[in-house]
């Protein structure tokens, strides 16, 4: 018998939404031990029970501002922070051999390198998106575009709460420019995200964009295919921003004995 | 004169909806001509003129209810008729040694055995659906089956027009197969249909099959991949039976002179 120990994992930007959601989900699963959360120093949960704060029982763990004793300890560590405090866990990860599963969004060209750096050491999931179901559709969207072909039109609509303040959304954006990649065509040029009045037949190529802001809706992105006769709609529905700490934790999960490497949703998912 | 000979294309149930839409896609078609079309015995169209029963010029042949001189002076077959047709006609496309087409749902377990040996001397492509979309759709089905897992509970919904006489349709169960061998599982084993009444929880791993029928011609079939806080529809809509008869006319040209055996739509449209 080979029982495998569970695994050891930390969360960093413990206090935040994302955080609190991803404590929760690594306690409930049965092959993760949770070993610490961290957060910036002078943040209202530091000192606090890990547990606690997430609205969950108390298990004797205190929220800490010490990132590297947690990295240290833990077999992976699920980032959820920001891009400045980011840069520095890339760092903690290489130097400790931790697995970083890097759900921070709005990285730029100079996180990069440190991603590359980080990467040679051990394993890093980027994972702006950590929602399982959107990362799906991303790969069903560019095979359907791909085997379609030009016959049929794709058009993309997003719905989002009413506090949304943006639009379209960035996952819209993101499946378009799939989209457009596939087909070898430049997103800024067939991005259509406005149609009002007299505004002609379609172009071929286009990719439109419909958005709809209304009630709680944490988040509705449908791909349609159009070509004649028929029609293919992909749609992905968020009901709760739980799935993203799900996808977390499946992430860590699956880079437990991965070669050291940068690696995506795709890769956790299989669609390389 | 530098033209190929046609093809020789003969419809079984020539004087139904769908054999009717075959015989104008076949006289449509370059490359393609109508060898003749069958009715039942005791029907009307039985010594009427095929193409002109199809609503356009007649073509000199007769609706006959002998299908054995049909096959004789056809190049390959195409089937769409009923289910109890299905066996007759793979024997006679076996002894003729000619393709067959056989978009027949609702084949049992005995006929599809017959069908099954038939293919053993002749090429038979047994399409559950000759849409392209339908068949992107299908890939597509099993591939987000296969990564997403018992997490997410499958149910697929066919929505069919009020002339259609079995259930589940053709292409729901189709999908059904396909999630199911997505997830390496025989579909027997885990298919739930025809829920009523106290029906206990659903039993994870379920794959369920519903079926909605009204209206005349739009038909619609959708994946549902239901797992926690999120879900994944996957659907094709047709808005015209045109798009069936194109695909079948292109697999009885695809299946002219391959070697025996049987056949689906992934291998004429090469989405494997």
């Amino acid at each position: 018998m080979n029982i495998r120990p569970p695994m050891k994992i930390g969360v960093t930007g413990c206090g935040g939404r994302m955080g609190r959601l991803l404590i929760c989900e690594v306690l409930s699963s049965p092959n993760c031990e949770l070993v610490g959360g961290c957060d910036l120093a002078g943040s209202a949960a530091i000192g606090k029970d890990v547990a606690t704060q997430a609205g969950l029982e108390a298990i004797g763990l205190t929220v800490s501002d010490d990132p590297e004793t947690l990295f240290q300890s833990a077999d992976a560590v699920i980032d959820c922070t920001n891009p400045a405090v980011a840069k520095s866990h890339l760092e903690l990860a290489g130097r400790h051999r931790t697995i970083l599963i890097l759900g921070t969004t709005g990285l730029d060209s100079g996180h990069r390198a440190a991603v590359d750096a980080a990467a040679l050491e051990t394993v890093v999931v980027q994972a702006p998106n950590m929602s399982v179901g959107v990362t799906l559709l991303m790969t069903l969207v560019e095979r359907a575009a791909t085997v379609l072909g030009s016959g049929y039109d794709v058009e993309i609509t997003d719905i989002h709460h009413r506090g949304k303040v943006d639009s379209p959304s960035g996952t819209a954006v993101m499946l378009g420019q799939s989209v457009a990649r596939k087909r070898g065509q430049d997103f800024g040029q067939m991005a259509r995200t406005v149609r009002h009045g007299e505004t002609g037949p379609r172009r071929p190529s286009d990719i439109g964009f419909a958005v709809s802001r209304g009630g709680d809706v944490t988040g509705d992105h449908t791909v349609i295919l159009a070509g004649q006769g028929e029609r293919i709609e992909l749609t992905q529905r968020t009901f709760s921003r739980a799935l993203y700490a799900q996808g977390g934790v499946r992430a860590a999960l699956w880079a437990r004995e991965r070669p050291a490497g940068r690696y995506s949703m795709r890769d956790v998912l299989g669609f390389a | 004169m530098s033209n190929p000979l046609p093809i020789i294309i003969g419809i079984v149930g020539c004087g139904g909806r769908l054999g009717r839409l075959l015989v104008q896609e076949v006289v449509h078609t370059e490359g393609c001509a109508l060898g003749g079309g069958t009715g039942r015995a005791d029907s009307t169209v039985i010594g009427r003129d095929v193409a002109e029963l199809a609503g356009r010029a007649p073509a000199g042949l007769a609706v006959t209810a002998d299908g054995k001189a049909m096959f004789a002076a056809c190049d390959v077959v195409i089937d769409f008729s009923v289910a109890s047709v299905a066996p007759l006609s793979a024997e006679a496309a076996a002894r003729h040694a000619i393709p067959l087409v056989l978009g027949t749902t609702g084949i049992g377990n005995e006929d599809q055995a017959t069908v099954a040996a038939a293919a053993a001397k002749t090429a038979i492509v047994q399409p559950a659906n000759t849409s392209l979309g339908m068949n992107v759709v299908l890939a597509l089905a099993e591939r987000a089956a296969r990564a997403l897992g018992t997490d997410y509970d499958i149910e697929i919904l066919g929505q069919q027009h009020r002339h259609k006489v079995d259930a589940p349709s053709g292409a729901t169960l189709a999908l059904a197969r396909a999630t199911a061998t997505g997830r390496d599982v025989a579909l027997d084993q885990v298919e739930q249909r025809g829920r009523h009444g106290e029906i206990g929880k659903r039993p994870k791993g379920a794959i369920g099959l519903a079926t909605v029928s009204g209206g005349d011609l739009s038909v619609i079939h959708t994946v549902i991949f239901a797992g926690a806080g999120e879900r994944l529809e996957v659907t094709h809509r047709g808005s015209t039976r045109a798009i069936y008869p194109k695909g079948a006319v292109a697999a009885a040209r695809w299946a002219i002179g391959r070697p025996p055996g049987l056949y689906s739509m992934a291998d004429v449209l090469d989405l494997a």
